[in-house]
């Protein structure tokens, strides 16, 4: 009966009761949605290297070096001669050394040359190696091996024909009409850029920005002579070492490496640095939606607070009617309840909505692999206090009632 | 155990001694020295305004509590009993009706009522004696689903003679109830109220200004002749 009648005389404020359902709403989907993202990004951005001892590159930052050799963002600043990867992979302490050129797209997603070694040393996650769904590695130039989400978005299958355009926008100017790539292969999803790559061979990359003429002269050659063609220049180099003690050794070597312009970074160390930088962000976010939830709250209260004084009548007969003073306090917590509940239920919809909707464009734009089951256990935690929260400020106006129960009169 | 129990034989619905009561120590007070009301008996209670009916009222139904004398009602102590039991007291033993503003606007005429069953702690049968009241008050019954706030003025009162009479109170406390009703409206509602009242057996307290009500009873009491207004001894 207590619930009917604050149902009832919700109702009958169904504006002010819907406005403040409202900016609940938002905050509380605000404040899932900043959890959410924080523990998924942490989460992606971990899994997403693994296995990998060293990158090597061009110096500039180390975090973008990271940015653009593991998670496809950005672009090299300058690139490596090949032959410091020749050195590389002779090197003692290199157990094996995977060379990478960024620079072409497919449709927007990226696409990376390296030799057929990056499936088997490559991994991600916990220490989890790639995985064909369907076909294998590329073993000619012009063969592609593409990632989960290329194939399920742009409808591949192994055996069809793609072209590779210059530079790394959606939409480009210039294609590689003469030299379309033959899909041999396609990863497992792994919930990581690998999934938003289109993979092909260094030699690949190099023969199609062969001029026409060249390029004809390449495709008729024999096979050795094709795979023997080396890039003058790449992109980096993922290392894996024979001994983990020594990487820090051979990262000075590298970083005073005569021969080229080198710089080696701990792919641990780089994530680290850059969660960090996230994590400051991420704390004013969350203090930010702290406070807009803690004003929606207030706005609870106060909507609650107004609706005493229409409420004095309603009160005076209550009493007469032999409601305690409790009773109303109570009755006034349990409308607070009602509205933050529901709310608290429908953010969690709205959230799993969203970020069902939009986890491919925080996938492409950001590299956020986000899932969209919203209701973790931080979460779950949140929304408890949020419960506990919306208690203690109705509390303002319960206690409002309760004296004015007190006081009510015929 | 008789001993400590105040002189009042089990006919008596109220029994007032010595109540004092003041809103705050500068207000006059309201002195009441004794005043017992048998079961069975319907009162009409007059007096000019300023005269204390409302106090009194309040007084009676427990929402103001003497700072002096007792209230016993069906022979319990009603004044200084606890907060809790008092309400549950009232919520068993006496119903009431307003001059205006009876109802909860929001609620059906069915919730209006069941809301005093409810705080009666009455069961399911309540339903039934609702409906069972509102034939009786010559109330059709689809206005039980209907909101209370598209009733009627009358309509709205005949509904809280029914939520006033739901739990079978032994005391009705009425205050002005037709104040806001034409004479016709007015005498149909006495009719009404007074016959089931009787039906009932229940006890009556009719506090009104208006002389011509006066005639629908036999006991009038003049509040003057009931309650002396002390003035606070140190006026500033």
């Amino acid at each position: 009966m207590l619930f009917r009648f604050a149902l009832s005389s919700l109702k009958s404020r169904r504006k002010s009761v819907l406005l403040t359902f409202l900016s609940l709403l938002i905050s509380i989907s605000v404040l899932l949605s900043v959890e959410h993202i924080r523990s998924q990004a942490e989460q992606s951005f971990s899994r997403t290297v693994s296995g990998v001892d060293l990158i090597v590159g061009a110096p500039s930052g180390q975090l973008n070096l990271l940015l653009y050799s593991v998670f496809r963002m950005g672009s090299p600043t300058n690139s490596i001669s090949y032959s410091s990867y020749d050195m590389l992979q002779n090197h003692a302490q290199v157990a094996w050394a995977v060379p990478i050129a960024l620079g072409d797209a497919h449709r927007g997603y990226r696409v990376l040359g390296t030799s057929p070694d990056y499936f088997t040393h490559f991994h991600y996650g916990n220490k989890q190696p790639l995985v064909f769904s369907s076909g294998g590695a590329f073993a000619q130039p012009l063969e592609a091996v593409i990632g989960a989400d290329v194939a399920k978005k742009l409808g591949y299958q192994v055996g069809d024909d793609i072209v590779i355009s210059h530079g790394v926008g959606a939409v480009s100017f210039k294609n590689h009409d003469d030299a379309p790539f033959t899909i041999t292969g396609i990863l497992a999803p792994t919930g990581t850029p690998v999934d938003k790559t289109v993979h092909v061979s260094l030699q690949g990359i190099e023969a199609m920005h062969m001029p026409a003429k060249a390029l004809r002269q390449y495709l008729s050659a024999s096979s050795e002579t094709q795979l023997n063609l080396k890039p003058k220049q790449i992109s980096a180099v993922l290392v894996g070492l024979n001994n983990k003690f020594a990487t820090f050794t051979l990262q000075r070597q590298l970083n005073n490496y005569k021969g080229d312009r080198l710089m080696a970074i701990l792919p641990g160390v780089a994530l680290a640095q850059l969660w960090q930088m996230m994590a400051s962000v991420e704390n004013i976010l969350m203090a930010i939606s702290g406070l807009v939830m803690l004003s929606s709250l207030f706005g609870l209260s106060t909507m609650l607070l107004a609706s005493m004084q229409q409420r004095e009548q309603e009160i005076a007969v209550l009493r007469i009617l032999g409601a305690s003073s409790l009773t109303l306090l109570m009755l006034i917590v349990v409308e607070a309840l009602i509205i933050t509940l529901s709310a608290c239920l429908a953010s969690l919809l709205l959230t799993f909505g969203l970020f069902t909707l939009f986890s491919d464009t925080l996938a492409n734009h950001y590299g956020l692999f986000i899932s969209a089951n919203v209701l973790s256990p931080t979460n779950a935690v949140l929304l408890a206090g949020v419960v506990v929260a919306s208690l203690l400020t109705s509390l303002i106006p319960a206690i409002d009632a309760y004296r004015n129960g007190l006081h009510a009169r015929l | 155990m008789t001993a400590k129990i105040p002189p009042s034989s089990p006919t008596q619905v109220i029994c007032v001694e010595h109540l004092e009561y003041a809103y705050n120590k500068q207000a006059p007070s309201f002195v009441l020295p004794k005043w017992q009301i048998e079961k069975g008996q319907r009162i009409f209670l007059h007096g000019p305004s300023g005269a204390g009916k409302t106090t009194l009222l309040n007084l009676l139904a427990g929402i103001l509590v003497p700072q002096q004398g007792t209230i016993h009602l069906l022979d319990k102590p009603f004044s200084t009993c606890r907060d809790s039991q008092r309400d549950k007291l009232r919520a068993q033993h006496i119903g009431v009706v307003f001059q205006q503003f009876n109802l909860i606007a929001h609620l059906s005429v069915l919730d209006n009522i069941r809301l005093a069953a409810y705080f009666a702690k009455q069961g399911k049968q309540a339903d039934e004696h609702a409906f069972d009241l509102l034939h009786k008050l010559q109330l059709p019954d689809y206005i039980a689903s209907q909101p209370a706030s598209s009733l009627s003025i009358g309509q709205q009162q005949r509904v809280a003679i029914a939520r006033a009479l739901i739990n079978a109170p032994e005391l009705l406390l009425v205050d002005e109830p037709t104040s806001a009703l034409d004479a016709n409206a007015r005498d149909a509602f006495m009719s009404l109220l007074l016959n089931l009242c009787e039906a009932h057996n229940t006890t009556v307290i009719f506090v009104s200004h208006d002389p011509q009500l006066a005639s629908y009873f036999s006991q009038k009491v003049a509040l003057q002749e009931l309650v002396t207004i002390k003035e606070p001894n140190h006026v500033v």
